[in-house]
């Protein structure tokens, strides 16, 4: 997360690296830019506040469903920290609205991209669904890299296609450095037992 | 910054220090020293306007608290921000601009090897001007050189010179 006091909109601007997350009530302005990763920005218009978080799935998820699975629960807590700032700040989540962009497939190794942006399109479906929140816009797929704007204070939120820099780009080495790092904390979290009861 | 006028190249010359830019359309050049820091170019073809840039660090934030951490030129997207900002003022057409990167040489040998401040600077860089959709034409990163590079404001042109940094003459036998 990097911030300047300076930028065109007028107001501060906070740029979010892959795997990071804010929430705030002030006037700022927050981009990010979404490859095959998640950004789900939620807002309580209620309240003028508005959170964003970008994450990804590391992997695929079983056939199971989101409660029964490791790796869409690396997804939940992702969100989970999400809504808990949300709370801190006095947000409640009945009044929570939902936009949610990326999941492109932007992978030289096609196959494995694909299938893990299949099950990042379903978790956000049936997370959402299950958390009964509203899903306001969803784009998600496609191969293009997705530029998000976006203003807590007034929950808008402006989608860009970006167009250059395809061949060298930065935020797809960075994603891909993310996921690894995802996937090998996930390893060392589930080395965990559950205890039946008799 | 500092103005002289350089009887080698027959024009002006701007020396930007860090933490400074500088937005020109007229025929002059605009020069700066990089160790670690890095410099970005942006150039108009059209209309013969550049900018040069030059930060320090990344300015990454601690935590969420964006709050306390105020920003000046000396940080990567504060600076780029306000070169992109005054470079467009001046007349130049945002989808026309191409940017070129330089420096971010580990020109200081420590242990860290995660974060170093070079390897951030280099992401930071190029992850903003990918934010901002300028294409990157050219790139000199990295390594462990000191660069120091003039730019010809009207053809966009960087003339680059690249020497070992300080942490490579030990091995050369200059310091124990």
């Amino acid at each position: 997360m990097i911030k300047s006091d300076h930028s065109h909109y007028g107001k501060p601007l906070i740029m979010l690296y892959p795997g990071e997350h804010i929430v705030s009530s002030e006037d700022i302005v927050v981009s990010t830019v979404a490859g095959s990763c998640l950004v789900v920005t939620l807002n309580d218009n209620k309240r003028n506040i508005g959170g964003i978080a970008h994450f990804i799935l590391p992997g695929q998820i079983g056939t199971g469903g989101i409660t029964h699975d490791d790796v869409a629960s690396y997804g939940i807590t992702q969100l989970e920290y999400l809504f808990g700032e949300f709370v801190k700040k006095g947000g409640r989540r009945e009044d929570l609205t939902a936009d949610v962009f990326g999941a492109a497939a932007l992978d030289v190794n096609k196959k494995i991209n694909e299938a893990i942006q299949r099950s990042n399109i379903n978790f956000i479906h049936s997370f959402f669904s299950a958390e009964h929140i509203p899903v306001r816009t969803l784009d998600l797929a496609g191969s293009v890299r997705r530029k998000i704007v976006y203003f807590p204070k007034t929950g808008k939120t402006y989608r860009k296609m970006l167009n250059h820099n395809e061949d060298n780009s930065e935020i797809i080495r960075l994603e891909h450095e993310y996921i690894k790092k995802a996937f090998k904390e996930l390893r060392e979290q589930t080395q965990y037992i559950i205890f039946n009861e008799k | 910054m500092l103005k002289n006028y350089s009887t080698k190249f027959d024009k002006n010359i701007i020396t930007v220090h860090p933490g400074e830019y500088y937005v020109s359309s007229d025929d002059e050049l605009i020069q700066t020293l990089l160790g670690s820091c890095i410099a970005v170019c942006l150039h108009d073809s059209s209309k013969g306007i550049s900018g040069l840039n030059h930060f320090m660090l990344e300015g990454k934030m601690l935590g969420t608290n964006y709050k306390e951490m105020s920003t000046d030129g000396k940080h990567a997207l504060h600076s780029i921000s306000q070169l992109i900002t005054d470079i467009i003022s001046a007349g130049a057409k945002r989808q026309d601009l191409k940017a070129k990167v330089f420096g971010g040489g580990a020109v200081l040998s420590t242990e860290a090897t995660v974060h170093t401040i070079p390897a951030d600077n280099i992401r930071a860089a190029k992850t903003i001007l990918e934010m901002e959709d300028i294409p990157i034409i050219q790139e000199d990163l990295g390594g462990k050189f000191t660069r120091k590079l003039v730019m010809d404001v009207q053809s966009g042109k960087v003339f680059l010179k690249k020497t070992l940094g300080s942490c490579d003459r030990n091995s050369n036998g200059y310091r124990s």
